[in-house]
């Protein structure tokens, strides 16, 4: 039986739909959120448009030929989409006005031996672009650092670990970037499959990003969380976990969420089980919003700690844009003030949104 | 006592236990005869070398053709026996041994240098200059010359891969539980059909028709044009355990009353049956199409076939990230 503060959200969602389309419309402009999804088999990068009506619809989708599932707004305007792990391709999609509004892809291959992890990040300028790989003979961590512009490989850096992830620049010591090593091992010829998990090494290290020298790294203390999602709200790192506990109630029971302030990292709990799984974090309010999909629902944090799971089936992709948090699931979205007031939801296409989801 | 109690109570003295039915079936039905198929194949290739490295120069050019036909059976029998990997070439993770790409030729010259003369010296030597691309980089690309050090380290390759595929046939599936067994499998056979339609077939002709000017697909098993003997090789594996015998996916679906699943999935091995059959590398459209029929019957497995068994796909889409 739902819970009576899901039933509110849901109650709020069937009243939503003129706030939402204030909220999505905000000075005239509809909110533009650029995903990756999966319709039937096949796998689409796509931009969806929250219009004045409230309604969401397709506005552009570009067929890609595995999973992706990190996407990249860059600098020049266009949108970057990097493969899911283990991943092959990297594709630039769009010119200075964005994606689906003309301009060419691109299409870059990974080289013989690596994969690619799943994200990427770009210089200020666009100039250089930092891709998170993985050395398919030692399995080891790689950034790749590559020319913002043909996306070729300039040089590669190690992670110090297995398995990394986002990575993100470092708001508390500019300069460098902040990697998140997973450090779940797997090899080339199991793919996804974990293997060895009592080898598990997760890690957040910090790298000099002039050269990619290791400047800090700092471990949880369970060594089966794994570090995955990365997002800064003020001086503070949140960091969405994936649990790999072999027991499936210490997997179910695990925190989502670990803080970092530049000298530690400790994990936060909360009072209800989240099942152990972070798919995607968020900047929101004081704290942090996690995609929590297998606690169906998002899982808000203040300053202070856990704060609700607000209902959403599926749900995982976050963006904050226009004043609120716009997280997604299935069928539905679902728009969340940092103020007072219930969350306001409305339609999807039916699409299975993956992890992540940003604002244009 | 019975014969079967006996062993039974042999094998916990021996501190194991008995393998369980599923996991009996598998090894008597496929992995033991396709380990057997590749240690006939992979020792055939070290008196096929080392003859070449003995013949004289009005022999050469037949002996070296004689060794690549060695080494075209070698690879059919070890895709056929990798093609699902699972058990001995799991644990051992023979694939990275003996099959790692993309070979290295610096690596390879550097080894050549180094003159090894047996498995204490080959230790020393990269996975990227050994194994069967390795050999097939000195039977193709720099065709290895009679009496040279680059002959003899051939040799030195193809005793490696002997000596891989004669482990690989005396092991035994660490896993003796059926359930954990079959999960392995069904996993496996998921990422099998993975690897054959992305990175096998359909990514190299993405690539080349991305790639500004177009260029030609770089096939796996490319200098000795083998892809299509590699497709077919592991196919066969893919559809072997899929349906054949007690020890395949459908004989494990009937064993649990799942019959409607189990005649899903024959006919979606048909259909993808269908699509490869004779498959060459200059059919863009076909190769495509049985690409699109292959990523079918991963989805059906998947979405109906690992339920009905009650596996969890780690290797799957569905999984988290």
């Amino acid at each position: 039986m739902p819970r009576r503060r899901e039933f509110l959200i849901g109650m709020a969602a069937l009243l939503g739909a003129p706030a939402l389309a204030r909220a999505a419309a905000r000075q005239g402009e509809p909110l533009r959120l650029a995903a990756a999804w999966q319709t039937g088999q096949a796998y689409r990068v796509g931009v969806l448009e929250v219009d004045g009506a409230g309604a969401t619809r397709i506005a552009a989708a570009l067929d890609v030929p595995t999973r992706a599932h990190g996407l990249l707004r860059l600098p020049g305007g266009g949108l970057l989409a990097v493969a899911r792990r283990p991943g092959d391709w990297l594709l630039r999609w769009g010119g200075t006005e964005g994606p689906g509004k003309g301009g060419a892809t691109a299409w870059r291959w990974i080289e013989p031996g690596r994969a690619f992890a799943g994200h990427a990040l770009a210089s200020a300028d666009g100039a250089t672009l930092y891709t998170a790989e993985i050395d398919l003979e030692s399995g080891a961590g790689l950034i790749g650092v590559r020319d913002g512009a043909t996306l070729e490989k300039r040089a590669e850096w190690p992670t110090h670990g297995l398995d990394p992830h986002m990575l993100a620049w470092d708001e508390l010591h500019p300069g460098a970037l902040i990697v998140a090593n997973g450090g779940v091992p797997t090899q080339p010829e199991t793919g996804r499959m974990k293997r060895d998990l009592e080898r598990m090494d997760s890690s957040l290290v910090r790298l000099d990003a002039r050269g990619g020298a290791l400047l800090g790294q700092w471990r949880l203390a369970d060594p089966r969380l794994s570090l995955r999602h990365l997002a800064w709200n003020g001086a503070r790192l949140g960091i969405a976990l994936q649990a790999e506990h072999d027991a499936a109630e210490a997997r179910h029971k695990a925190p989502v969420l670990a803080l970092f302030d530049g000298q530690g990292l400790r994990t936060v709990d909360a009072p209800r089980p989240l099942a152990g799984y972070g798919g995607s974090i968020a900047p929101f309010a004081a704290g942090f919003a996690i995609g929590c999909p297998r606690a169906r629902g998002v899982a808000v944090f203040g300053a202070e700690g856990f704060r609700a799971l607000l209902g959403l089936e599926d749900a995982c992709p976050l963006a904050s844009a226009h004043g609120r948090l716009w997280a997604g699931g299935s069928g539905r979205l679902m728009a969340v003030s940092p103020g007072a007031g219930s969350p306001i939801q409305g339609q999807v296409p039916e699409i299975r949104l993956d992890n992540h989801w940003i604002a244009l | 006592m019975h014969l079967r109690t006996f062993a039974l109570l042999m094998s916990l003295f021996a501190g194991q236990a008995a393998a369980g039915p599923f996991v009996e079936a598998v090894q008597r039905d496929w992995l033991g005869p396709r380990a057997a198929d590749f240690v006939r194949d992979g020792a055939a290739l070290v008196p096929a070398l080392e003859t070449l490295c003995a013949a004289t120069p009005e022999r050469a050019e037949a002996d070296l053709a004689q060794a690549r036909e060695h080494w075209l059976r070698a690879l059919s029998s070890w895709e056929t026996l990798a093609g699902v990997a699972v058990g001995p070439v799991l644990e051992r993770r023979a694939q990275r041994r003996i099959d790692f790409t993309p070979t290295r030729p610096r690596m390879i010259e550097k080894a050549i240098r180094a003159e090894p003369k047996g498995p204490a010296d080959m230790e020393l030597v990269g996975t990227p200059a050994k194994g069967l691309p390795a050999l097939e980089w000195l039977l193709w690309s720099r065709p290895v010359q009679p009496g040279t050090p680059g002959c003899r380290y051939a040799v030195r390759v193809a005793e490696e891969i002997r000596a891989e595929a004669a482990a690989l046939a005396a092991a035994r599936p660490a896993t003796q539980d059926d359930t954990a067994f079959l999960a392995e499998l069904v996993n496996q056979w998921v990422g099998g059909v993975e690897r054959l339609r992305w990175p096998g077939m359909e990514m190299p002709l993405r690539v080349a028709m991305t790639s500004v000017p177009a260029a030609v697909p770089d096939f796996p098993r490319r200098d000795s044009h083998a892809a299509p003997l590699a497709w077919s090789a592991q196919w066969r594996a893919l559809r072997g355990l899929a349906l054949e015998g007690e020890g395949s996916l459908r004989a494990a679906l009937e064993s649990r009353g799942q019959t409607e699943a189990a005649a899903a999935l024959a006919q979606a091995v048909a259909a993808a049956d269908a699509a490869m059959g004779g498959l060459t590398t200059g059919e863009g459209t076909r190769i495509l199409a049985a690409a699109k029929s292959l990523a079918g019957l991963k989805a059906l497995v998947e979405s109906r076939v690992a339920p009905a068994l009650g596996v969890n796909i780690g290797f799957s889409d569905a999984d988290g990230d």
